[in-house]
């Protein structure tokens, strides 16, 4: 293994490697940062540019774009409440309280340290389990599937803050949301009134896009141009006391060991993680009552384990070819064109790849810090421009964005329409973030559950003779009952204090 | 939204009108010329960049082949080629704007066999083959149907065994819901040997090789590419290919026609390019030509091989009758799968 | 979003301002996600049945859904008229420059249908300004100075740096 970790880091020997890197770093900052592109679509962009270079310069770019991205989305969630990825979403809860405190920068800087240490963390994982933790993902059927989506429902059930009924209408929404379009299973088409634009169902991130940065929009334009809580500016190389980052060194490396085992399981992905692991932090923390308030402990947790699920995602890739997220997917075509076709051979036969990858990944941290310790000056800045002039730069990208996504205007009116529509809710006080996760986690839902009755012919033994999937059911059960449970303690001791 | 779409209508008539207008004055100066009889013959000289629009997103197989063809096709035509993206609708989209274009062969399509099973289900009514000149055939992929290394099948007639001594309880994992290319190649197999199997729907290909290989269905079926790295690491192991011969990459595999089961082998998985209505039959001959001579540099051999695919050489006439063939297979499987009533 | 203070406790309907109690608002918005739900429970029910009889089939799953749904919105009506007549502390519902939000809803629309007829470029520097104007900004050099900068951005990024083939 040392011997290949070594050629992994020879190749930074070679300056195109290094260009790559830094570009791809940068570029996948900025991509991650534009609403609308997130590592999914900026890694299929750029496929192209790689098409004239090495092999390994260009996995080397892509994949520094992907981590680079991954982080990007946290920043409009900080400073404008708007993740541009699910995996976001659990960011924007702390984040963005943060920002309204004037502590944009702080923030941030939390953000991107949390980011780097989970890649570092989860790169040494993945060069130590990609192999037999991939394996073992093997073991994840249907109804494993549909247990580990129920487990992330659940989770949000007891994360959302206010009423747990609107929580459950919430979720519903979302999850009739993820019903839209051609049935996986007998390909009729449902919900679709007939316009085969829906066949495909509503593209997850401009439902995203809308629900929560146009309706954002709306309420800047309520607040009008009354004064904003100046941010204090970032002095020193990072916003705050080293002291205050060891204090979180806890929840961020068991947020970055979470992020990974959960990014192994091909389908789960970065949101997964970092809801699981955002609730994790919130039952062990010593302050829970700040969580959703401004809490440097959720921010950390969730960047943690949404940059750390970048590794997970890479193991099952590089280990099977058999890729864990979107994105990876779109990686084995960059790797096709360069032909190289992933799969359990790689390491044997290409295993300069897979150890650049991992060469690449540890490199890249400081580069990526760097940038995002710099960008966070920047940003704390942005977030004093005049409320009209972001409203206006927020909408105007996200239509260019959302347009680029599929280049038709498809999404741009799915955008629209669940931008008056996460307005209506946000005043109604129902929660935005149950839409999203149930929208990630419908299709995988029902499609699971109906594959595992057909592949077990109807017998429901399926969901029970599995330890895996009786493990899972039994996490989702206490995910559900314990915040329940803690929720009505609390009113008790409220009513009696009233 | 209506009145917008009726303008972008027109806005393209007069586009076309443009197109045509420059279009006849370059004819008339080849005829004037003296060299309108050899322009059969002369190679694909597109006035402008062409585009290729795809029914799917960047990244996926059809997007990484047309972005490879169009490396060695830009050099060859001495024009830009922009891969558009137009995903969404089953193909609809992108069906659309090829079939709203002009015919001047500087917008063309890239098809699979998902475009005449959409056709005739879920698009039936909206579009037709007929909609459209089916220009050249690139690529065609078997499918071949596979199990897991331990697994104690070893070929179709196995199969086929244990699902009548079960009474259909074999899983078969494959792409798409029933109707799907590779599901009416199960159904073909079905009829062929008698006996039914359990179609359990996926949606992406790994995602079959990995329920195989964990063992949650039975069979797996795709096409070469992606399960390809799994046969050589002698994790799977492959029960038959579906196809007139056997696969040079998988010398050992039969095919069901070598087991004994006689099913259509022009049921096969294909990448193609179409154009709108109108091209004339000349230029579509010079961008098949194109297209075929553009296939054998390098750079596409090297991505076609470790992709698996076979090339084709099927130009407009052999792939019109071929598409006609497709669609009729396909018609038939569905009216008797009960999914489309004639 | 909702104002605690005793002082902003009373019905408004101006154009400054429009409030309105809680869970009156919430009664409303129930009855709007009643008549949605209902309509999708129908169309649920419109679904072929499958082929498969393993399967449950394409309405299986909305049909539960939809059910459940139906539940959890009657709930949280029942919880809205609890509240309303009970003596939990009420929370008040305002929307500040209502006129000014609805036109930016209509900006947001009117984008959406002409984005493609004028062009990706004019339009984000037509509505850019647009929006600003609605969230209240009178200043001409942010008036002009942010639309163009913002298109400068989006004609670097998008066009030059990713080449995306915009309208």
């Amino acid at each position: 293994m040392f011997e290949n970790l070594a050629i992994g880091f020879a190749a930074f020997g070679d300056p195109m490697v290094w260009v790559a890197l830094v570009f791809g770093a940068f570029a996948g900052y900025l991509i991650g940062a534009i609403p609308g592109l997130g590592p999914s679509l900026g890694v299929a962009l750029l496929i192209p540019f790689t098409y004239g270079m090495d092999p390994v310069v260009s996995i080397v770019g892509l994949v520094a774009l992907y981590a680079a991205a991954e982080y990007g989305g946290a920043i409009t969630a900080v400073l404008i409440n708007s993740p541009g990825t699910a995996a976001a979403v659990a960011t924007a809860w702390d984040g963005y309280p943060l920002t309204q405190q004037g502590r944009a920068g702080e923030a941030l800087s939390v953000s991107i340290i949390s980011s780097g240490i989970g890649i570092f963390v989860s790169t040494a994982l993945l060069i130590l389990t990609a192999v037999p933790l991939s394996e073992f993902a093997l073991r994840f059927g249907p109804g494993e599937y549909f247990a580990l989506a129920l487990v992330g429902l659940s989770l949000v059930a007891g994360l959302s803050d206010g009423s747990p009924l609107k929580g459950a209408v919430s979720m519903g929404i979302g999850l009739s949301l993820a019903t839209i379009g051609l049935d996986a299973q007998t390909g009729v088409p449902r919900f679709t009134g007939g316009n085969p634009e829906f066949f495909e169902g509503l593209p997850l991130v401009p439902v995203l896009l809308g629900l929560y940065a146009l309706s954002e929009v709306l309420f800047m334009i309520e607040d009008g141009p009354t004064e904003k809580k100046k941010s204090t500016p970032v002095a020193g190389i990072i916003a705050l006391p080293v002291k205050t980052l060891l204090g979180l060194k806890t929840v961020i490396l068991r947020s970055s060991v979470l992020g990974y085992v959960i990014g192994i399981i091909p389908g789960a992905g970065a949101s997964i993680a970092s809801f699981v692991s955002y609730a994790f932090s919130r039952r062990l923390s010593k302050t829970p009552e700040r969580f959703g308030k401004g809490s440097l402990e959720g921010v950390a947790s969730s960047e943690a384990a949404n940059n750390s699920a970048v590794a997970g995602a890479l193991a099952p890739l590089l280990a099977l070819g058999i890729p864990g997220s979107p994105t990876t997917a779109v990686m084995i075509g960059a790797l096709m064109v360069q032909g190289i076709q992933p799969g359990p051979l790689l390491f044997t036969r290409s295993p300069e790849i897979p150890y650049t990858v991992f060469a690449s990944l540890w490199v890249g941290v400081p580069i990526m810090v760097l940038i995002g310790l710099a960008g966070a000056r920047i940003w704390a800045r942005v977030a004093n421009i005049p409320r009209a002039a972001i409203a206006a730069i927020v909408a105007g990208i996200c239509f260019v964005g959302a347009y680029s996504s599929e280049t038709t205007m498809f999404p741009v009116h799915v955008m629209v329409a669940c931008g008056l529509m996460g307005y209506v809710l946000r005043k109604l006080q129902f929660p935005l973030a149950p839409i999203i996760l149930a929208m990630v986690l419908g299709e995988m839902m029902e499609t699971n559950f109906r594959r595992a009755l057909i592949s077990a012919k109807g017998d429901w033994a399926i969901f029970y003779t599995s330890p895996l999937t009786m493990l899972l059911f039994t996490v989702a059960v206490l995910a559900f009952v314990l915040p329940g449970l803690a929720a009505l303690r609390a009113r008790k001791a409220r009513a009696r204090e009233v | 939204m209506q009145s917008d779409r009726m303008e972008r209508e027109e806005q393209m008539k007069l586009n076309n009108l443009k197109k045509t207008l420059v279009g006849l004055a370059s004819a008339a100066m080849l005829v004037l010329g003296g060299s309108g009889s050899v322009a059969a013959q002369d190679d694909w000289k597109p006035s402008g960049a062409v585009n290729f629009v795809l029914h799917t997103k960047p990244g996926g197989g059809v997007d990484v082949f047309t972005r490879t063809l169009a490396k060695s096709l830009e050099p060859l035509i001495g024009q830009s080629i922009v891969v558009v993206n137009a995903p969404g609708g089953g193909g609809a989209t992108q069906m659309a704007k090829v079939r709203a274009a002009a015919p001047d062969g500087l917008t063309l399509g890239v098809n699979t066999v998902t475009h005449f099973t959409g056709m005739l289900t879920n698009l039936r009514g909206t579009f037709s083959p007929d909609d459209f000149e089916w220009i050249a055939l690139a690529q065609e992929d078997p499918i071949l149907f596979f199990v897991a290394k331990n697994s104690e099948l070893d070929s179709i007639t196995d199969l086929v065994e244990l699902a009548r001594a079960n009474g259909g309880e074999v899983n078969i994992g494959g792409f798409g819901p029933v109707g799907s290319m590779q599901n009416i190649g199960m159904t073909m197999l079905e009829q062929q040997a008698g006996v039914k199997f359990n179609w359990v729907a996926f949606e992406s290909t790994p995602d079959i090789i990995a329920a195989v290989l964990g063992g949650h269905v039975d069979v797996g079926v795709s096409n070469l590419g992606p399960a390809l790295s799994f046969f050589e690491a002698d994790r799977l192991k492959g029960l038959g290919v579906l196809g007139e011969k056997r696969l040079s990459t998988l010398p050992d595999m039969q095919t069901f026609g070598e087991q004994g089961y006689d099913v259509d082998t022009s049921w096969i998985q294909v990448r193609g390019v179409f154009g709108p209505k109108g091209m004339p039959l000349d230029l579509q001959k010079q961008i098949a030509h194109a297209i075929h001579t553009a296939m054998q540099a390098d750079g596409y051999q090297k991505y076609a091989r470790s992709a698996g695919v076979e090339d084709s050489d099927y130009g407009p006439v052999e792939y019109a009758d071929f598409v006609q063939r497709l669609t009729r297979l396909a018609e038939e499987q569905l009216v008797a799968a009960g999914l489309v009533n004639n | 979003m909702s104002e605690e203070t005793s002082s902003r406790r009373r019905w408004e309907f101006g154009l400054h301002i429009l409030r309105a109690p809680l869970p009156v608002i919430e009664l409303a918005g129930c009855v709007g996600l009643f008549a949605i739900f209902v309509r999708y429970f129908q169309a649920a029910r419109m679904l072929p049945q499958p082929l498969n009889q393993i399967d449950i089939g394409a309405g299986g799953f909305p049909l539960l859904l939809a059910a459940s749904t139906l539940i959890a919105i009657a709930a949280v009506a029942v919880a809205a008229l609890i509240r309303a007549f009970g003596t939990m502390p009420e929370s008040w519902v305002s929307v500040r420059r209502p006129v000014w939000v609805a036109i930016a809803a209509v900006l947001l629309v009117a984008q959406s249908i002409y984005f493609e007829k004028i062009g990706a470029l004019p339009s984000v520097v037509i509505f850019s300004l647009a929006t600003m104007l609605a969230c209240g900004e009178r200043r001409i050099s942010q008036l002009i100075g942010v639309p163009l900068a913002l298109v400068a951005f989006i004609w670097a990024a998008f066009i030059l740096a990713l080449s995306v083939n915009l309208p």
